[in-house]
């Protein structure tokens, strides 16, 4: 079964997997450094929380949290994942995830006054740290500026 | 004309079970959807509270606590803490008030915690114009510096259906 499309529905197996990338032409060099990173994703605690995470809000419907509120938009899915794909584990210790009703994603520090938000073009944050305050709205989203800013914040 | 809240009152919001992570409260709790102007809280004061948050809770099931279905978790708020706060910008205290009121055409013991620049309802995507300093300041920014200070002066719980 090719894995093409959106396949939010679809649990594709190993074996599906393993013939889609052997479906594609892949540099021996491509095909380690995939299998090395996945490794890592799977077995870095933080960020394999963070991975299972992001899957587990991708599975929320249609007016979740009452009152009309959104699943989260299949653009910020991959913004999260984009920024996930370039991360470390060490990156992740710091943050807790969770969905916002707005169709967006909410991180929010565990040691420090400091929260994100991430849309499906921008992101914002707020940060107080000793009586400082800083904050900024309506960032151009990319994954290394998010990235940038949660290593920042932590 | 609806009852002023007293300050010494207590108000709600009841969570999602997405809301929480290890233990704390995630500033997505009090988020504002689009268009809209104030948070939904409810007055565990008022008689009709259980009924109302039951009747609430049983029809979204991402707010039930546990798998028994007969708790579910809120986060209290002191009205008046919720009043004292201030917010500040480039050193400047910006005419912006939080303020708890009550909003019973939901149900008796609905209220809706407002953020107001100017007394007018601010909402995600607006512009507020600081005179002392002629510029302009997202609201979202505002909104989001609300939510941390919310979190900090709520409390979490458990209770009972």
């Amino acid at each position: 079964m090719a894995l093409t499309g959106n396949i939010a529905n679809y649990s594709p197996t190993y074996y599906d997997v393993m013939m889609y990338l052997h479906s594609i032409p892949i540099s021996k060099e491509v095909k380690e450094n995939v299998g090395r990173r996945l490794v890592k994703e799977v077995t870095e605690p933080a960020l394999a929380k963070a991975y299972a995470k992001i899957d587990e809000l991708s599975q929320l419907k249609e007016n979740w949290a009452g009152d009309g509120s959104l699943p989260i938009s299949q653009n910020v899915l991959n913004n999260i994942k984009r920024v996930l794909l370039i991360s470390d584990d060490k990156d992740w210790n710091e943050w807790m995830i969770g969905p916002d009703v707005n169709a967006t994603i909410g991180l929010q520090s565990k040691t420090h006054r400091a929260l994100m938000s991430l849309g499906a073009k921008e992101f914002s944050y707020f940060v107080r740290i000793d009586g400082e305050k800083m904050a900024a709205s309506h960032v151009d989203f990319s994954p290394e500026v998010f990235l940038e800013t949660m290593r920042k914040i932590a | 004309m609806s009852a002023v809240i007293s300050n010494n009152e207590d108000v709600a919001r009841i969570l999602s079970n997405q809301w929480i992570s290890n233990g704390e409260i995630l500033h997505m709790a009090f988020t504002l959807r689009d268009k809209e102007t104030y948070i939904s809280v409810n007055r565990p004061a008022i008689p009709s509270y259980n009924s109302d948050v039951k009747g609430f809770v049983t029809s979204h099931p991402d707010f039930y606590a546990d798998q028994r279905h007969d708790k579910y978790i809120r986060a209290m708020l002191n009205v008046g803490e919720i009043r004292a706060m201030r917010i500040d910008y480039a050193g400047i205290t910006l005419n912006v008030n939080v303020e708890v009121e009550p909003r019973d055409i939901f149900t008796k013991s609905h209220a809706g915690i407002f953020t107001r620049h100017q007394n007018k309802n601010i909402k995600n995507g607006d512009t507020l114009y600081i005179k002392s300093l002629d510029t302009d300041v997202s609201a979202d920014e505002i909104l989001l510096e609300v939510r941390s200070n919310l979190v900090d002066i709520s409390t979490l719980e458990s209770c009972n259906l």
